[in-house]
């Protein structure tokens, strides 16, 4: 009897642990689920306030650019076919709403080419090119020049530990590691000297944000179309939002220099490059916009550039390397600079010193730092 | 007369007096290149460390060398240039560019071989400089290059560096057995006072290794990662077109004696015989640095996979069945691996 007693016991307390074990996971899942709840609430608030940060930045970026375009300062000279269907493929954003602002990036296709859709789902070869080429890359350059593609305002790409990168960010990537190992990277990097770099068109913001984030000691100078300022600016001042950022006016050109050493970026409309009167400025850069532009609209701007004491010309072209001609926009800069092609980082195995003579076949980007010419 | 001519310093003529010496002085040793040269003087000229001055001596003067020296030395009075009357060969013409560079600025702290047909990064001085200014133990800076092949660039990753090696038997072990590549080394910038020390250029073959070799024996070399000096490649390595390049009239027998024999021979002379490195490197040391020179470049020529020996070797039936292929074996091998993986 008592051990039937006992054993009834045993079991009520048995099936009481039970029932607080599962209460107390119940609280513990529950418990969980409210903080994630939490933390997506956060996330979500963080969002509408970057997305309202971005708009209001837009806002203002669009009053500056109405306001140039309609003082005549918008283009320098009559637009290449290129430039011109770029810039009507931007112009819906001339009266964006909030939710096209909030997915700025996947705007950017008719800037780079780079398409949006092609990451929502991406091919596998696609992830492995990206990868293989990122790979190469930092194995010869290191991993501290390689900025990933931030989840800004619809940023995209493929994932690969923990990194998110796209065809812009690998070509960017490409770029600062030629200026590096073109031996200009360097001068930008040290942190004695504030350096004012230029820009030629901008792009949506990308190249500049990859260059400041590895060189913050740089004065970035953006000079573009409207509607390229339009989007890079936004992108730029929304990505960082403590940036000191200043823009062309005509009425009170001469002020815009005023304490250049203490801001972050300059954005100047295309219009206004013909008598921009800069500082002395160390590099001009040309990620893939000079090849857009008509012949004279290169050698205004390579002029321009020349003229305000640049000391380096960097430019990155589409493939191959090695051309036996020197691609268009390069022709414009050997009449300032001394063109010396950057070149790619190699496999070891490809250098055999019997052939010296062959070209190695490269369909990728090609790229130049142009030094100075003294006597021209 | 020309423009440069009338600024030619009289033969065994020095700075006048009073005239400050600048800190580095290049000195080109030329041999007709009108091609480039306007594009050299140019790359030299634009340095961001400015405090240099160039040395133009020229091996085979002709009108259009001196048209393209005339117009950059009536701009930049930093420029001299001097025409050797006769042929000097390479050699003579590269102790001539370091003696009459000296002769020039004798203030000069550090000294560079310029040629006239590569390319020096405007920051090549400045880092360089830098470099040699940190640390007075090193005697030679150089940085990594970009190789300009006639159709095509690569830049050369290899490392040689023996900054961080205190002894000086090591640092000849190293630099003798190490993946130096003289010729590109040899481009560097020198403490002039080391050059003058161990005597400057010497007549023998692969003349720029023995030249390292004995500078590693008083000081270190250091090796910056930056990519700031572009050279052209005009032909392969051989033995007999050192000759004819290095020596302008009659051929030194000894140069048909394995070069790693004249080395040593030129450094018992050099630092056991005259004693050219004391006090850092006393006579006998001097000997025990060429034993470890001989030594180890004697263990090098027999492992050697280009070693003339096993090229030589190769030439016969015996030779192509015992040893694997050198240089060029190597080569046709990778592309046949090319083109398989490609045709993949």
């Amino acid at each position: 009897m008592t051990g039937t007693v006992d054993a009834t016991t045993e079991a009520a307390r048995k099936a009481e642990r039970k029932a607080a074990k599962q209460r107390l996971t119940e609280e513990r899942r529950l418990r969980r689920a409210q903080e994630a709840e939490g933390r997506e609430a956060a996330r979500q608030r963080e969002r509408e306030a970057v997305v309202a940060r971005a708009y209001a930045h837009y806002l203002h970026v669009r009053d500056w650019a109405r306001r140039v375009s309609a003082a005549g300062r918008g283009v320098a000279a009559p637009l290449a076919s290129a430039e011109a269907q770029m810039a009507a493929a931007l112009a819906p954003l001339w009266n964006a709403a909030p939710e096209a602002v909030a997915t700025l990036r996947r705007w950017t296709e008719p800037i780079t080419g780079v398409r949006p859709s092609d990451y929502d789902n991406p091919p596998r070869d696609l992830a492995l090119r990206l990868k293989y080429a990122v790979g190469t890359v930092r194995r010869h350059a290191g991993e501290d020049l390689f900025v990933e593609e931030l989840p800004l305002l619809g940023g995209f790409g493929v994932e690969w530990h923990r990194r998110r990168y796209n065809e812009d960010t690998v070509r960017f990537f490409k770029a600062l590691v030629a200026l590096q190992d073109g031996g200009v990277l360097a001068e930008c990097r040290g942190n004695v000297q504030r350096r004012l770099v230029w820009e030629i068109g901008g792009g949506w913001g990308g190249f500049a944000l990859q260059f400041k984030t590895v060189c913050p000691n740089v004065t970035y100078l953006i000079t573009g179309l409207p509607e390229l300022l339009l989007v890079s600016a936004v992108y730029l001042m929304t990505a960082w939002p403590a940036a000191r950022c200043r823009f062309y006016e005509p009425a009170s050109a001469a002020e815009l220099w005023t304490g250049w050493e203490e801001l972050d970026f300059v954005f100047v409309p295309d219009g206004a490059v013909v008598d921009l009167d800069a500082p002395p400025i160390d590099v001009t850069l040309d990620v893939m916009t000079l090849q857009r532009m008509s012949a004279p609209r290169v050698a205004l701007h390579v002029e321009r550039a020349f003229d305000l004491g640049s000391r380096y010309c960097f430019s990155q072209v589409p493939g191959p390397c090695f051309r036996d001609e020197l691609p268009a926009p390069w022709q414009a800069i050997a009449r300032r600079y001394w063109v010396h092609q950057v070149p790619p980082p190699l496999d070891a195995a490809f250098f055999v010193v019997d052939r010296f003579h062959d070209a190695p076949a490269i369909d990728d980007y090609a790229q130049a730092v142009g030094w100075r010419r003294l006597r021209v | 007369m020309t423009a440069a001519g009338s600024r030619v310093p009289a033969a065994g003529a020095s700075a006048p007096p009073g005239a400050r010496s600048p800190r580095v002085v290049f000195g080109m040793a030329a041999y007709h290149r009108p091609d480039t040269l306007a594009q050299v003087l140019e790359s030299l000229l634009g340095q961001t460390y400015q405090d240099f001055a160039v040395v133009i001596v020229d091996d085979h003067p002709q009108p259009d060398v001196t048209a393209i020296v005339d117009r950059y030395a009536a701009a930049d009075p930093r420029i001299s240039y001097e025409p050797n009357p006769v042929r000097l060969g390479m050699i003579r013409n590269w102790r001539h560019a370091f003696e009459r560079s000296l002769a020039i600025h004798p203030g000069a702290t550090y000294f560079a071989w310029a040629s006239d047909h590569d390319f020096w990064h405007p920051r090549w001085l400045e880092v360089l400089v830098g470099e040699l200014d940190r640390d007075p133990l090193v005697v030679l800076a150089y940085p990594q290059i970009v190789r300009i092949f006639p159709r095509y660039r690569k830049l050369i990753t290899r490392v040689f560096d023996t900054a961080d090696i205190p002894h000086p038997f090591a640092r000849v072990r190293a630099t003798t057995s190490g993946l130096i590549t003289a010729g590109n080394c040899v481009y560097g910038l020198f403490r002039a006072a080391a050059i003058a020390r161990v005597g400057g250029f010497p007549h023998v073959l692969m003349p720029d290794r023995l030249l390292l070799l004995q500078l590693a024996l008083v000081g270190r070399f250091k090796q910056v990662p930056d990519y700031l000096w572009y050279r052209e490649v005009s032909g392969s390595f051989s033995y007999s077109r050192q000759r004819q390049m290095l020596f302008a009239r009659q051929v030194p027998l000894y140069t048909y004696l394995p070069a790693h024999l004249q080395h040593f021979g030129v450094l018992v002379w050099r630092f056991g015989v005259l004693g050219r490195g004391r006090p850092v490197v006393g006579r006998l040391r001097g000997v025990a640095g060429a034993v470890v020179q001989l030594w180890s470049s004697t263990a090098r020529e027999i492992v050697r996979d280009d070693s003339r020996w096993r090229e030589a070797l190769r030439r016969t039936a015996l030779g192509r069945r015992l040893l694997p292929g050198g240089r060029v074996a190597r080569a046709q091998r990778h592309r046949s691996r090319v083109a398989a993986a490609g045709s993949r």
